[in-house]
């Protein structure tokens, strides 16, 4: 497997090689990434097009990653996710919820209500800041760590630290109904 | 799966943020589609760049700068540290080329009493050795007799007593201007010691006003100087009226013994052996010492380097006037005891490679070597 500074030095000399390398290496989690935030997979595969697009033509410019390949699209990932919020008035989640495969064929009011649990989730995301709701998502879902973190971002550990206690009590609040302390708001 | 981060969390948020662990598969015709999009949009991208480019090395660029910063970047550190290895001796390399530029160029412009006066001689000499065409080298050499004549009237102005190994130059450029042109067609040989004439005239109606206003200790060179000139005025005009008499005075004068003086490439007539080994032909017995003479009119400035071998046998060949006057110097003039033996090259003593003085002080003979600079 080549590592991700050969993958880096690919990219910017523009051999292909390395570039379908680094869409196969990290589509997937792209996805996953939006699919988290978006709660759409349609919606979520178009954000990992556009993220690839995002991705190539800054890479024309003479610009892209300068040492983190991974970060980089995760950061233009997020930048379209934040994008697509804005361009709606109100946060609305899609009407189609995804049913999740969790094994249990048979347990079709389990899965429903698993999936409206997942919307719940996703609505409580969307409604943290960009930066809170990228910093739990890489490091809860996407197990990144801090520094990992500070990287895409561009910001402080300090901060991701601050901005990560900020929107778990955001999310506590929002969805168990309390507060730090376990006060019920 | 790994939930090690989130196992911060409490439980309740644990729970529900681990529901969006589990994503829907990907649709797998969409991914192969979108995929297939972004292998398409690969063929737009401009051609492969080679990996070893200018920014590949060149650590101060702001693109390689940025995309060698990383500290974790152990392999393009590694680029990063052989660029910076590589711009370092570059910047090295052309920060001594340009200083040795410089110090050769500001030497152009010295005066014999500067330190950086012999560079200037041997940046005249490299240019006259890489100099083939007789016309072009005649022209040069002509312009560096100007040169030697132009230092002596800055030396005078500036109160400045003129040395002996600057009137000697001058005297070894005409002598050398002269063979070249004993070489050339009439037509050409007419033309070069019609310029060489007009040359020598310039100088000399120079030379009355400077003998007026020369200070006593350089009389004496500045009479030796207008004499030299007269005389090689009076060789070209023989050149001029006579080209066959011409040329066989000039073949006498220095084939027999007497070298063709080259200040810039000696390794022909008159290479000698190397210092205090046997001299010239031995058909200029004793002769050659007349290089030592000691002219109490002309005090010899060259004692400081010695002699090397000179003693009588790497003298050169009484040339025209040359003859050693008498009493004056002695062929068997003794190196002086305790002073550094150097070497003698074109006619002057090469020190580390630096043109130190003159190997002689009557300014009639010359005995050259190969420099060690020029030979391959």
């Amino acid at each position: 497997m080549q590592s991700e500074e050969a993958v880096l030095a690919g990219v910017r000399n523009f051999d292909p090689a390395a570039l379908q390398l680094v869409y196969d290496r990290h589509s997937d989690e792209l996805y996953r990434y939006a699919w988290r935030q978006l709660g759409d997979a349609m919606t979520a595969e178009d954000c990992v097009a556009e993220t690839f697009t995002g991705f190539l033509n800054a890479l024309k410019q003479g610009k892209g990653p300068n040492q983190y390949v991974r970060a980089y699209l995760f950061q233009i990932a997020h930048n379209w996710v934040v994008d697509f919020y804005r361009r709606q008035p109100q946060p609305e989640l899609p009407l189609d919820l995804t049913i999740v495969a969790t094994g249990e064929a048979d347990d079709t009011p389990g899965i429903v209500a698993r999936s409206l649990e997942q919307r719940e989730v996703i609505d409580a995301l969307v409604h943290l800041t960009d930066d809170q709701r990228q910093v739990v998502i890489l490091r809860f879902l996407e197990e990144w760590s801090h520094d990992e973190i500070s990287k895409v971002m561009d910001k402080p550990v300090g901060a991701i630290k601050a901005l990560q206690h900020r929107a778990i009590n955001a999310l506590r609040r929002s969805l168990t109904g309390r507060d730090e302390d376990g006060d019920e708001n | 799966m790994k939930t090690e981060f989130i196992n911060e969390l409490d439980t309740d948020l644990q729970r529900k943020l681990l529901l969006l662990k589990d994503v829907p598969p990907r649709d797998a015709s969409l991914k192969a589609r979108h995929r297939a999009q972004y292998l398409t949009q690969l063929k737009h991208l401009p051609a492969m760049q080679s990996s070893v480019g200018l920014f590949a090395i060149w650590p101060f660029s702001a693109f390689t700068k940025k995309r060698f910063a990383s500290p974790n970047f152990a392999g393009k550190t590694m680029q990063l540290s052989l660029g910076k290895a590589f711009c370092t001796m570059a910047l090295v390399l052309v920060l001594v080329f340009s200083s040795i530029g410089m110090t050769a160029y500001a030497a152009q412009s010295s005066l014999p009493s500067s330190p950086i006066y012999p560079l200037k001689l041997v940046t005249e000499d490299i240019r006259l050795q890489l100099t083939s065409n007789s016309e072009t080298k005649f022209s040069l050499i002509l312009a560096y007799a100007n040169k030697r004549f132009e230092e002596i009237t800055a030396l005078q102005s500036q109160g400045l007593p003129v040395e002996e190994p600057v009137v000697t130059r001058l005297q070894d450029q005409f002598e050398f201007a002269l063979q070249l042109a004993s070489g050339m067609p009439d037509d050409q040989m007419s033309q070069s010691l019609e310029q060489l004439r007009e040359t020598t005239q310039v100088q000399l109606n120079t030379m009355t006003t400077l003998r007026e206003n020369a200070p006593v200790d350089s009389g004496a060179q500045l009479e030796r100087v207008q004499e030299m000139l007269e005389e090689k005025q009076n060789m070209a005009k023989n050149g001029l009226e006579d080209p066959d008499t011409f040329r066989e005075d000039i073949r006498d004068q220095y084939q027999n013994g007497d070298p063709v003086v080259d200040p810039g490439n000696q390794n022909g007539v008159g290479v000698e052996d190397a210092p205090g080994q046997s001299g010239p032909p031995d058909d200029q017995p004793g002769v050659g010492a007349g290089q030592k003479g000691q002219n109490p009119e002309q005090p010899n400035p060259l004692p400081e380097p010695g002699e090397p071998g000179d003693n009588g046998q790497k003298g050169a060949g009484p040339g025209p006037g040359g003859e050693q006057e008498p009493g004056k110097g002695s062929e068997s003039e003794p190196t002086t005891p305790g002073e550094e033996v150097l070497s003698n090259h074109n006619g002057f003593y090469v020190q580390y490679g630096v043109v130190i003085y003159p190997d002689r002080s009557n300014g009639r003979k010359a005995k050259f070597e190969g420099s060690p600079l020029f030979v391959p």
